[in-house]
């Protein structure tokens, strides 16, 4: 903790001056894109989920390719969803046992951009592909053909304020020492909102309607948690620390 | 300004001062809900729609009420206590929030007794219904995060934050499933369009309503006493509150 | 009185089982709450006071200044 402050001012007197914003957000990012692509297993892991849990559904419901595709936004979204779930214990969880937290909360710049690139980092790993990965799973739940692009949008667009809602709740339960099930009881009544539009405009999609409020209503909650989330997660992680 | 927030969020003051209203607020909450549920069930006039069945609105309006304005309390006292550090205020809102959650699954308890005679089921995915379902998640989420932590400022800090976080959420998770209930059936089920009440119908409701905010607001202060001799049961008023006997109530 | 006798007023013409309960399950978590937090008061105070005697036996002791009541 104090070695982290002494190196930062270090580096202050050595380049003659803080480093900015965007080099500590593009530090940050960097760093933790790296981390993440070094453990290729744990970074198939949400996909492999997403892949398990759509393939369940079939099995307990029937092989019917009518009644699948009538449910498949749906299922396809709920899926997602369990899947950035799955994933966000381990969104601050490492950093948090190795004490790097402390030392990013002890940096000058605002904890909410720092946390905003870790936030970042996470959807590049998890929502972006487990978007890209959709249309595959949705050809075998005969989702119709043209709606597969809107498939992709929504998860693209929604993911992100998955991830960032999600970062909330694993920061408030990162210190916990059970705080798994506890993460899923804060944050699964928060992602109904992104579910039901996500999930809806898809299924509008099928049936052909007009779909660009919907989508900016989807961008709008993305914008609404970009500006909210990082902030909240950030004093949330605070006190992580202190306790 | 500041020394009558300090005075405010003394909890000797409060406690004393509280004391004081108290039997107030808990006669008059107790008189209005028992006059209103007398009136209410006894001499309003059956609905010419749902009979006698529509008495059920004097108990479940008055909680979905409170189920709100509690929620939008412990949003206040959490603002309170991030931003002034306020200790009562955090104890409020701690005190509030299984009154809050016990009023949310009245309402939906007793919505779905409603359900029966008028809807002929038990739950529809109706927009009210659904929402009124998360926020009751949002409370015990709140709850059991409070639980959760080791350090009682760490608890509080967190349910502070995740309050506020819910507060923001709940208009989106409302409107959202406003949306996606208009989506599947249209707007078919609606509980508050009504012909305009005959005066014998909503004034014992309005009386239900009050009694019900006036007997929140005893329960909230009583909890909040209890919470205070709680974390401090060695301070020296404590100790003559507890030798002095009943005169604290 | 909407209604004409007392049994009729129970019956609630046929909606007795929805109307008692809802009433029921509304009005009693109200008065145990109430109830609880009195009891609770009763507890707490006494507690202290339990508390406060045990020091004033053993008048070295001030430990217990920072001990919290569950």
């Amino acid at each position: 903790m104090v070695m982290g402050a002494f190196t930062l001012s270090d580096e202050r007197t050595a380049a003659g001056r803080l480093p900015g914003l965007w080099q500590g957000f593009a530090a940050t990012l960097a760093r933790d894109c790296r981390l993440r692509f070094r453990r290729r297993s744990e970074l198939a892991n949400p996909l492999i989920f997403f892949a398990l849990v759509v393939t369940l559904f079939p099995l307990g419901l029937a092989p019917d390719s009518t009644l699948l595709a009538s449910i498949a936004p749906g299922l396809l979204w709920v899926s997602a969803l369990l899947a950035v779930l799955l994933s966000l214990d381990g969104l601050f969880r490492d950093d948090f046992d190795d004490g790097t937290l402390e030392q990013l909360l002890l940096a000058p710049q605002p904890a909410g951009v720092l946390v905003l690139a870790k936030i970042v980092a996470h959807w590049l790993t998890t929502g972006l592909p487990l978007a890209l990965i959709s249309p595959l799973l949705a050809i075998m739940l005969s989702l119709p053909g043209h709606s597969m692009g809107v498939l992709m949008i929504t998860l693209l667009l929604g993911s992100a304020t998955l991830s960032l809602i999600g970062a909330i709740g694993a920061a408030l339960t990162v210190g916990l020492r059970r705080g798994g099930v506890l993460l899923s009881l804060l944050i699964l009544p928060l992602y109904t909102p992104v579910l039901i539009f996500g999930a809806g405009t898809v299924r509008l999609a099928i049936e052909g309607a007009v779909l660009t409020p919907w989508l900016a209503l989807m961008g709008a909650m993305l914008a609404l948690s970009l500006l909210a989330a990082p902030w909240a997660a950030g004093a949330a992680l605070k006190l992580s620390l202190d306790g | 300004m500041w020394p009558i927030i300090h005075k405010l969020g003394s909890p000797k003051w409060f406690y004393t001062m509280s004391g004081r209203w108290l039997p107030f607020l808990w006669g008059s909450g107790a008189l209005l809900i028992i006059a209103g549920s007398v009136w209410g069930l006894a001499f309003a006039p059956p609905d010419y729609q749902q009979g006698d069945s529509f008495r059920i609105i004097y108990v479940h309006v008055p909680a979905a009420i409170l189920a709100q304005s509690c929620f939008a309390m412990m949003a206040v006292c959490s603002v309170i206590f991030l931003v002034w550090r306020i200790k009562l205020a955090d104890m409020a809102a701690g005190a509030a929030a299984p009154f809050g959650a016990a009023m949310t699954f009245s309402a939906l308890f007793s919505g779905a007794l409603w359900g029966v005679p008028t809807w002929g089921t038990w739950w529809v995915w109706d927009a009210r219904l659904t929402s009124m379902l998360l926020m009751l998640f949002i409370y015990l989420g709140i709850m059991a995060l409070r639980g959760a932590f080791a350090s009682r400022d760490g608890g509080a800090r967190a349910a502070a934050i995740l309050t506020l976080v819910g507060v923001i959420n709940l208009p989106i998770i409302k409107y959202s499933v406003v949306w996606w209930n208009t989506l599947h059936q249209g707007a078919t089920f609606s509980i508050t369009e009504k012909p305009a009440m005959p005066a014998s119908m909503w004034l014992p409701l309005l009386l239900m309503v009050l009694g019900f905010y006036l007997l929140f607001a005893a329960v909230t202060i009583a909890r909040t006493r209890n919470e205070i001799i709680r974390r401090q049961p060695s301070a020296r008023w404590v100790r003559a509150l507890a030798q002095g006997g009943r005169n604290g109530l | 009185m909407a209604f004409d006798s007392l049994a009729d007023f129970w019956a609630m013409n046929g909606y007795a089982v929805y109307v008692w309960p809802a009433f029921a399950v509304v009005l009693g978590s109200l008065v145990a709450f109430a109830l609880a937090s009195v009891v609770e008061q009763r507890r707490l105070l006494r507690h202290v006071a339990a508390l406060e005697r045990r020091e004033a036996r053993r008048p070295g002791r001030t430990a217990a200044a920072d001990e919290e009541v569950s």
